[in-house]
């Protein structure tokens, strides 16, 4: 199966290149990327070929492209691949505006192709037990949930507005909110938030604290802060403390690491040994086309967790709480 | 010599008088109102000193009483104590609302009694030391400051704003000043065995724009208080359970449960007050302090009844 990667605007781009390398059924045959000198180089290194032409590209035998252009582009390359019966996998978030998502999801839908939107920490094997224990029954009625997904300052085009739609904000609750609604089988009815830009000297906020109440009245925060210094051992992460009436878990889901204290580069770091969640990510995809079934992660999901984001920013606009409408 | 009263009944007495008898300059003049069935479980030394009434201690000289009674007790028994003219020592919060601690500390004041309420993070090391690293700019400007705590449900009557949230509401004004805005959200259930779990999320926003999210729970099996204050030079975290130095397995089930510390953070206040009674200096809390934390609860459990961010000046 031939794949083609547009764009390596987000760092993602590169282990999903590593990933369909190492896949025996699948070939990364094509990449396009704006910045020529980017897409030659990552050609070269995963032993591919550069498009200067998307249209080009998009006109070889390739079945799906993985999208993983900068956010506000997402768009255009879903339309235009879609226009070319080309499965999508499309990097989080699936769009900036509600409007576009919609527009996306019609278009894949009117084209009859696959529009995965990448929500790899589902695929974390930490997540995927906490589910099944949330799913069990055995925590009783879930009544809270405090979740981080904290991130270092990625800087480059995520903190240009025009390329990013927004800052930490925009990167970090949509993965939260994806786990939640696929864990509780549920959706927000109201959110709070309150966004700041108060580490970096940035034009898009930095930090933040989102507070939401489910339609089952579940009450959820969500921290999607930028908050964790240079010196912070890995670049995030994603933690969840789900309460329930007969119990709580709690989860971080990058905890399988070692430690590294390493003297070369004067740093502390950690050594994830999970299994990889952006492999396994990958992997479904590729058997999503394959098999021509659905994916479990849908272009809806993308847009009712961007949603959520937007009545955010709202809310923050605001300082009232925005009762959320779904489209 | 400091000599001093302890009011109270059950564990919390017994702690507190364990407490006062380590600092040396302290004598345990009278211990009021015991149930009767928890007098023969006083340490020997203190079964000599229990007096039925308050009255009674006009026969001996007393500085200070420490008052270990439940919140919706405190304000009456503080206007009592006031009365007789003696310091006092209560825990946090001194009132459930406001206006009650408000009229509480007037008649402290105009009777010339200090009063010290037990925001006890003030005392504790973990929670002294990071005010200070903030104070001193090691996080530099903040940024987000993540707060939790949580322990097994202490039973109906209990406010987990009140009597949960006070001391990180006290905790975070301490340290960063006025609060500007609070959100907060609180849920309240039933076990299938009936016993009652709460839990509350709350989101501050400072004067000064800082943010501060503090998770409250009544949820919990064990206790656990954790901090993760971040700013942009850098980030300073603390959880009790993963810096709890000692792990002892047995074979029976005996588990250490007290803090390691040569001095707990309740033995650190009572010094503190009895330095302050001794040099007659004003006390660290001050009614004032008192007052912000009442407030902020206040606000928080309006916001939770109209589901909407609450401004603290409108508050009261």
């Amino acid at each position: 199966m031939k794949v083609g990667i547009i764009s390596f605007a987000h760092m993602h781009a590169l282990a999903y290149a590593q990933y369909l390398v190492k896949h025996p059924g699948a070939e990364l045959a094509g990449i396009w990327d704006a910045d020529e000198q980017r897409g030659n180089k990552m050609a070269k290194q995963f032993e591919s070929n550069f498009y200067v032409d998307l249209d080009e590209l998009l006109e070889t035998d390739i079945e799906a492209v993985i999208i993983c252009s900068e956010n506000t582009n997402h768009k255009e390359h879903v339309l235009k691949a879609a226009s070319y019966k080309k499965q999508i996998l499309c990097e989080k978030p699936i769009a900036t505006e509600v409007v576009d998502a919609t527009a996306m999801i019609k278009a894949c839908e009117e084209n009859d192709v696959i529009l995965q939107v990448a929500y790899p920490v589902r695929f974390a094997p930490a997540i995927k037990k906490v589910k099944a224990i949330v799913q069990s029954g055995k925590l009783g009625e879930i009544i809270a949930v405090n979740a981080t997904n904290h991130g270092q300052m990625p800087g480059g085009w995520f903190v240009e507005k025009e390329l990013s739609g927004g800052g930490s904000a925009t990167d970090h609750i949509v993965h939260i909110m994806d786990l939640l609604r696929w864990m509780l089988k549920d959706e927000v009815k109201n959110v709070y938030a309150e966004f700041d830009t108060r580490f970096y000297d940035i034009d898009v906020e930095d930090c933040g604290s989102v507070m939401l109440e489910l339609e089952s009245g579940t009450i959820v925060s969500i921290d999607p802060s930028w908050s964790r210094p240079e010196t912070f051992p890995t670049w995030g992460d994603v933690t969840l403390k789900i309460v329930g009436t007969e119990g709580t878990v709690t989860v971080d889901a990058f905890k399988q690491h070692s430690i590294l204290y390493n003297d070369k580069e004067g740093k502390i770091q950690q050594q994830p040994w999970a299994e990889d969640m952006d492999e396994a990510l990958v992997n479904d995809f590729i058997d999503c086309v394959k098999t021509r079934r659905k994916p479990f992660i849908t272009g809806n999901d993308g847009l009712r967790t961007l949603e959520v984001v937007k009545a955010a920013y709202r809310s923050n606009e605001l300082k009232q709480v925005v009762v959320l409408e779904r489209n | 010599m400091v000599n001093v009263a302890v009011v109270g009944t059950g564990s919390c007495n017994d702690k507190h008088l364990e407490a006062w008898s380590r600092i040396p300059n302290v004598n345990i003049v009278g211990v009021i109102d015991v149930a009767e069935e928890n007098k023969q479980q006083l340490p020997e030394a203190f079964r000599s000193k229990v007096v039925d009434r308050l009255a009674d201690l006009k026969s001996v000289h007393t500085d200070i009483v420490d008052l270990c009674v439940p919140a919706n007790d405190r304000a009456d028994y503080v206007r009592q104590v006031s009365k007789e003219g003696y310091h006092i020592i209560c825990e946090a919060p001194l009132a459930l609302n406001v206006e009650e601690a408000s009229s509480v500390l007037k008649e402290c004041q105009e009777k010339n009694v200090q009063i010290q309420i037990g925001h006890n993070l003030r005392f504790s090391p973990e929670y002294l030391d990071a005010r200070n690293q903030v104070k001193s700019g090691k996080i530099g400007k903040p940024g987000v400051m993540r707060l939790a705590s949580g322990t097994a449900h202490p039973g109906r009557e209990f406010d987990i704003f009140s009597n949960l949230g006070i001391h990180q509401f006290d905790w975070l004004t301490w340290t960063f000043g006025d609060v500007e805005r609070v959100m907060a959200k609180h849920i309240k259930k039933e076990r299938h065995d009936g016993t009652l779990i709460e839990y509350a999320l709350i989101t501050l926003r400072m004067v000064d724009q800082t943010l501060a999210h503090i998770e409250l729970s009544w949820a919990a099996t064990e206790t656990e208080t954790s901090f993760e204050l971040t700013g942009d030079q850098g980030m300073l975290t603390h959880n009790s359970n993963e810096s709890y130095p000692i792990d002892v397995q047995l074979a029976t089930s005996e588990i250490i449960e007290e803090s390691i510390l040569d001095k707990t953070a309740l033995q650190r206040q009572m010094e503190y007050v009895v330095k302050s009674v001794e040099a007659q200096d004003k006390t660290m809390v001050t009614g004032d302090d008192a007052l912000k934390a009442i407030r902020i609860a206040e606000a928080a459990r309006k916001s939770v009844e109209i589901g909407q961010p609450v401004l603290l000046k409108e508050v009261l």
